[in-house]
């Protein structure tokens, strides 16, 4: 390379970081501080582009947030929810072009806003089950073979496996994560936490939530980490695996035993 | 399976060098239910990203009945830090799952360090170039990247910029020219951005006569370069006493622009059209009748030629 391409790549790169320093400035005028000279005539144009640039940026961010996240939307209000929305652009950057991926920090963010975790406690475990329902929306497709649930009859639990919805996922909160969410409840109905344990799964292409059965995100917990039916049935001490199975069935959760090829190699 | 309409990948050509709309969500259902005549469906690439899931379903649906062009927003072919290897990736599954007929994403940059930091940030738009050599060697070299894992040339569309980068070595359509044979890409041509660049420019006092500018440039434009044209609407926003006309894609295509696209469709014959249209999106009517004006103007060039 030379000399004088070097300096022009390094001209370029250092033109594209002053633009995204100018995005991500705290205020309009320390963004137009990054590429104009003060009193230049082009001044004006400049602080109306960039303007125009910063509040296309916000409206992305609150647009990607809400579409993930419309129980935290309702539970701050519009307002707060946009403010959120800019602070976690700021904060936690985009790193990749889908901003449908963006927005998992979320609730990381939450916590670290003292106000915000006082006023509204649940507020972060509420995002991270809503996180957890949109991120499945583009896992990959599963079906269900209901023949193969005939094995469950037919072989020593210990020589089967089970294979599980898309995204499924089970999460313990102190508060009613799946009341809230599923009811959408005002903050004033909510004075008295009670604890509850989300269940996540994709049934088809619809995005699912229930209660927990007691015991069933450690039995989950194992079937996803390849355990036996058996060898998971021993890790979830209290969880009636005779309740869960016809109701996991028709929900779309369980979607086919297959058998251990561990046990069969 | 339903038998898909063929394409062909290998030249960067839509076949039917007719009307296309660009396919948003809200307008799955009515479009997969009316099934309107239309030349191709053109949506945003990374909407579709990912394994599975009801929106890939839909655009298989889509596919089924029409062409598809893939239009991207966020592979950041001008910037510095280079193209996102991951992004390609899904860019790459999605290709090969729908077989489009037109691969395209924008002359700009979307990604790179923000000052004292290590990670590389996204910024969710597309962000102005110079027209520099140095601009076009990170073009020319990205748009390589994607071509060989896509295996197919890929389309790049003019962008409307409201910044005016330091350091243009050449006018936009040299540089355009340049990226395209150098890098074998074809060229989207957006008449739109053409013309809110111009009045942008206008407004600056940089130039009369915006419509005059637009003519020039599509005077001096190679044909054989384009493989497609949008049309789409902009606003013009006032804010502290100054104008700024902002590429929206919320309105109907402006009387100005569609002027240009029935010079434009004269000096280059006949291009695949697309109808394009992002925020507040109207009923499905209005983008049919949006896409029945451009096609209703072509036939007209065609019988006068």
């Amino acid at each position: 390379m030379s000399a004088q391409t070097a300096s022009a790549d390094t001209a370029l790169a250092r033109w594209q970081q002053s633009l995204l320093a100018a995005l991500w400035a705290p205020t309009h005028d320390e963004a137009l501080d990054q590429l104009a000279t003060p009193g230049a005539p082009d001044r004006n144009f400049m602080w109306r582009g960039i303007a125009a640039y910063r509040s296309h940026a916000a409206a992305q961010a609150v647009r990607s947030l809400g579409a993930a996240y419309p129980v935290v939307e309702y539970l701050v209000g519009p307002e707060n929810f946009e403010a959120l929305s800019r602070l976690l652009w700021r904060e936690r950057p985009p790193q990749g072009g889908d901003l449908a991926q963006w927005g998992a920090a979320l609730a990381a963010q939450i916590e670290v806003l003292p106000d915000l975790v006082a006023d509204l406690p649940f507020l972060a475990d509420v995002a991270r089950v809503e996180w957890a329902l949109h991120s499945m929306t583009t896992l990959g497709d599963a079906q269900a073979e209901p023949a193969s649930f005939a094995l469950l009859a037919q072989e020593d639990p210990e020589n089967l496996r089970l294979d599980l919805a898309p995204g499924t996922a089970c999460f313990s909160s102190a508060w009613p994560v799946v009341t809230l969410i599923e009811a959408q409840r005002s903050r004033s109905s909510l004075q008295v936490p009670s604890s509850e344990t989300a269940r996540v799964w994709r049934s088809g292409w619809r995005p699912r939530l229930c209660n927990a059965q007691p015991g069933e995100p450690a039995f989950l917990r194992a079937v996803q980490e390849g355990k036996s039916l058996g060898a998971a049935l021993g890790s979830a001490p209290g969880f009636d695996f005779n309740a869960w199975l016809a109701p996991a069935v028709q929900a779309g959760l369980l979607l086919r035993v297959v058998l251990n090829p561990a046990r069969h190699a | 399976m339903t038998a898909r309409l063929p394409v062909s990948a290998a030249s960067g050509l839509c076949e039917a060098a007719g009307v296309g709309i660009g396919w948003r969500h809200p307008h799955y259902g009515d479009l997969l239910e009316t099934l309107p005549s239309l030349a191709f469906l053109e949506v945003h690439s990374e909407n579709f990203f990912g394994a599975g899931g009801a929106a890939l379903a839909v655009l298989e649906r889509g596919r089924a009945h029409y062409p598809v062009s893939l239009h991207g927003v966020g592979l950041g072919l001008g910037s510095v830090a280079g193209v996102d290897l991951r992004h390609l990736e899904q860019l790459a599954m999605l290709v090969a799952r729908i077989e489009p007929c037109l691969v395209s994403d924008h002359v700009c940059f979307t990604r790179g360090a923000l000052p004292g930091q290590a990670t590389t940030v996204h910024a969710g738009d597309l962000l102005p170039l110079p027209f520099s050599r140095a601009a076009l060697e990170v073009l020319c070299r990205n748009v390589q990247v994607v071509q060989d894992r896509l295996r197919r040339p890929l389309l790049v569309e003019n962008l409307s910029a409201y910044v005016q980068c330091p350091g243009n070595e050449m006018t936009e359509v040299e540089f355009l020219h340049e990226l395209a044979r150098r890098s074998g890409c074809r060229l989207l041509l957006d008449i739109n951005n053409l013309y809110v660049n111009a009045r942008n420019a206008a407004l600056r006092g940089e130039l009369p006569d915006p419509q005059a500018a637009v003519r020039h440039t599509l005077d001096v434009l190679d044909p054989t370069l384009i493989a497609e044209i949008h049309l789409a609407g902009h606003n013009e926003v006032h804010d502290g006493g100054v104008h700024l006309v902002i590429d929206d894609h919320g309105q109907r295509v402006c009387d100005e622009v569609w002027a240009l696209y029935a010079y434009a469709r004269e000096q280059l014959g006949a291009i695949p059209t697309l109808i394009e249209w992002d925020t507040g999106l109207p009923p499905l009517a209005v983008l049919l009748d949006e896409a029945a004006r451009a096609a209703a103007m072509a036939n007209r060039v065609v019988q006068t030629a």
